[in-house]
């Protein structure tokens, strides 16, 4: 999917490219696709439609500058509208009622209980809050029973009825609780309902007409769909909320309903939901959502970080000993801590465009090169150097030395000879030879 | 509902949990096992191996277990569930379809792509909270249901 949309950008790009300035005629195609793209992404069909033509004025008739290309111009014009369509500015909680009462609402299976430990443990720990959660999900079996783990989880105390089937009254109560107790933060977690269920949604706007809070969230699943539209207006109808959590960002879905959200209600997104774990909350940044939705990663930061730790003088050095054909692996060991200095492995991937998501979540630690390294320490300067003598009784001394196997090591070879390879082809003039080699990652080439 | 059940502590090995499950039904001359499993996210190597390992531990009790691998997709889902239903098949080899909540205003649209790209049919459909709230999936009210307003 996420190949998908970059394909669907480039070819888009591909139609300016080379153009002097942006016309009504080039751009047409274009916008077709950035449509077609967005959909794809869950945005919403008017919305997207909205977008585009939004973009597309912007962008008529911009002298295109020397440096960039149209397609770049482009993709910078709609970024910064989409990240201006999510918000330009960060959304904070308001706390400063005594005490402060948030209403969570949202579908069945969006992540609201869970949200709600997640917020506790927030204000607990960062506002140094006092806060109370209240389990009025009267209807899910073990609803109550969750939230009273989750409570435990974080070290915040849990207001919960079991007896009583009145959503209203145990609210009310918890508030009374709360006042008693100097809770500074009541956290009301309500049970999922579907828009359309008439009883249940004259329920929660009872709970709020009745409880006043001070913030009301809609808490909403990022991997929604085209239903997004209807879900928040009727929501909204009801509740008139004053912020967005969405969640399951730590899935692969490239969320266009948050900007469907966003523009259909124009309320702020406030959280966002990045792992199952109780610290898994974040505040939201619409210019990396905007980037997410359009599938670009952050390709600005990548490169501004590998310029700050790729030390120009290291680099020709390797560059010479490629030409004499002596990279040996200590260059390869220099190499790989180079990488490691620009931070965590995940987080570079997750910036390249295409690659992104895909494997962010692959599971990739900074241990990953741990092997390498330790089977590179266990050699000799002189086996650095010149790898070819590695026989047999070298390479299970080496196995014995770094705790790996005749097996690995052979594998290390291999990818060493690989790579060796590859930059070989490189300084040969050969750099396209090598692009058509990792082709398969399908970034886009503006 | 008057079912028997088999469960664990929280934080057992869910593999073994299934095991265990297999060898009571057996013992019990159960005809039928459903065996529920934790939600995850399909881009969460670790939790999806778990589910196939939750899989293959089944056949060392009845050889041909699980006779039907069941993907539950919920019918807000956009888009991404065509990934998840790719992920999940990859795990386990998902046999058949069940689209919740359709209820709600939302048609779950995405199984049609889903049913036809991975050959895989919807077997049922979930159209409320209650516990008889469960149908049919039937192809021709389903499409007529996209087309209504």
């Amino acid at each position: 999917m996420f190949d998908n949309l970059s394909n669907k950008l480039d070819k888009a790009f591909k139609i300016l490219k080379g153009q002097g300035s942006i016309s009504e005629i080039n751009v047409a195609q274009t916008m077709k696709e950035i449509r077609k793209a967005l959909i794809s992404a869950d945005v919403d069909f008017k919305t997207a439609k909205e977008f585009t033509a939004t973009v597309k004025e912007k962008a008529l008739g911009q002298e295109v500058l020397t440096t960039l290309k149209p397609g770049e111009l482009l993709t910078k014009i709609m970024k910064d509208e989409l990240s201006n369509l999510m918000g330009s500015e960060k959304s904070d909680l308001d706390l400063s009622s005594k005490p402060t009462i948030i209403l969570v609402a949202g579908l069945q299976g969006s992540g609201k209980t869970t949200f709600c430990g997640k917020l506790a443990l927030l204000l607990k720990t960062k506002f140094k809050k006092n806060p109370l959660l209240v389990a009025c999900d009267i209807y899910r079996p073990a609803a109550i029973n969750q939230i009273s783990v989750l409570s435990e989880e974080v070290g915040v105390s849990v207001y919960k009825e079991e007896e009583n089937k009145n959503p209203v009254e145990i609210a009310n109560n918890a508030i009374s609780f709360a006042k008693q107790n100097s809770k500074d933060v009541v956290i009301i977690d309500t049970a999922g309902r579907l828009a359309i269920d008439e009883q249940m949604m004259n329920e929660i706007g009872l709970i709020k007409d009745n409880i006043k809070p001070n913030e009301t969230l809609f808490v909403v699943d990022a991997m929604t769909g085209q239903d997004a539209v209807n879900t928040a207006k009727s929501f909204n109808e009801k509740l008139d909320f004053n912020g967005v959590v969405l969640t399951k960002l730590d899935g692969d879905t490239r969320g266009g309903a948050a900007l469907t959200i966003r523009s259909v209600v124009d309320k702020p997104i406030k959280f966002i939901g990045t792992s199952e774990k109780m610290d898994g909350l974040d505040v939201f940044y619409p210019d990396r959502m905007a980037g997410r939705i359009l599938g670009m990663g952050d390709v600005i930061s990548l490169v501004e970080r590998a310029q700050q730790q790729f030390n120009e003088e290291d680099a020709r050095k390797i560059q010479k000993k490629i030409a004499k054909n002596s990279f040996g692996f200590d260059d390869f060991l220099s190499q790989i801590q180079q990488v490691k200095k620009m931070g965590n492995i995940k987080d570079l991937a997750s910036m390249i465009p295409g690659v992104g998501k895909s494997i962010k979540d692959a599971d990739i630690d900074n241990d990953s090169f741990k092997g390498i390294e330790s089977i590179i320490h266990s050699m000799t300067p002189e086996e650095r150097s010149n790898p070819i003598i590695l026989n047999g009784s070298r390479k299970k001394r080496i196995a014995d030395g770094s705790g790996s196997n005749v097996q690995e090591i052979n594998q290390l070879i291999k990818q060493f000879n690989q790579m060796s390879k590859m930059m070989k082809m490189m300084q040969g003039g050969g750099a396209s030879k090598m692009m058509e080699m990792m082709k398969g990652n399908n970034m886009p080439k503006f | 509902m008057g079912v028997e059940i088999v469960k664990q502590e929280m934080g057992s090995d869910p593999a073994s949990v299934a095991f265990d499950t297999l060898q009571s039904a057996k013992a019990k001359n159960a005809d039928v096992v459903i065996i529920d499993t934790a939600g995850r996210l399909h881009n969460k190597i670790n939790l999806m191996n778990e589910l196939t390992k939750i899989k293959n531990v089944m056949h060392k009790i009845i050889p041909n277990a699980p006779h039907d691998v069941m993907l539950v997709l919920d019918a807000s889902t956009g888009q991404n569930a065509i990934e998840q239903a790719k992920q999940f098949t990859a795990a386990t080899k998902v046999t058949s379809l069940a689209l919740t909540k359709l209820d709600g205003s939302a048609k779950g649209g995405v199984v049609i792509g889903i049913s036809d790209q991975f050959n895989i049919p919807v077997r049922y459909i979930g159209v409320g909270e209650g516990i008889d709230d469960l149908q049919l999936f039937n192809s021709k009210e389903f499409v007529n249901s996209i087309f209504d307003n």
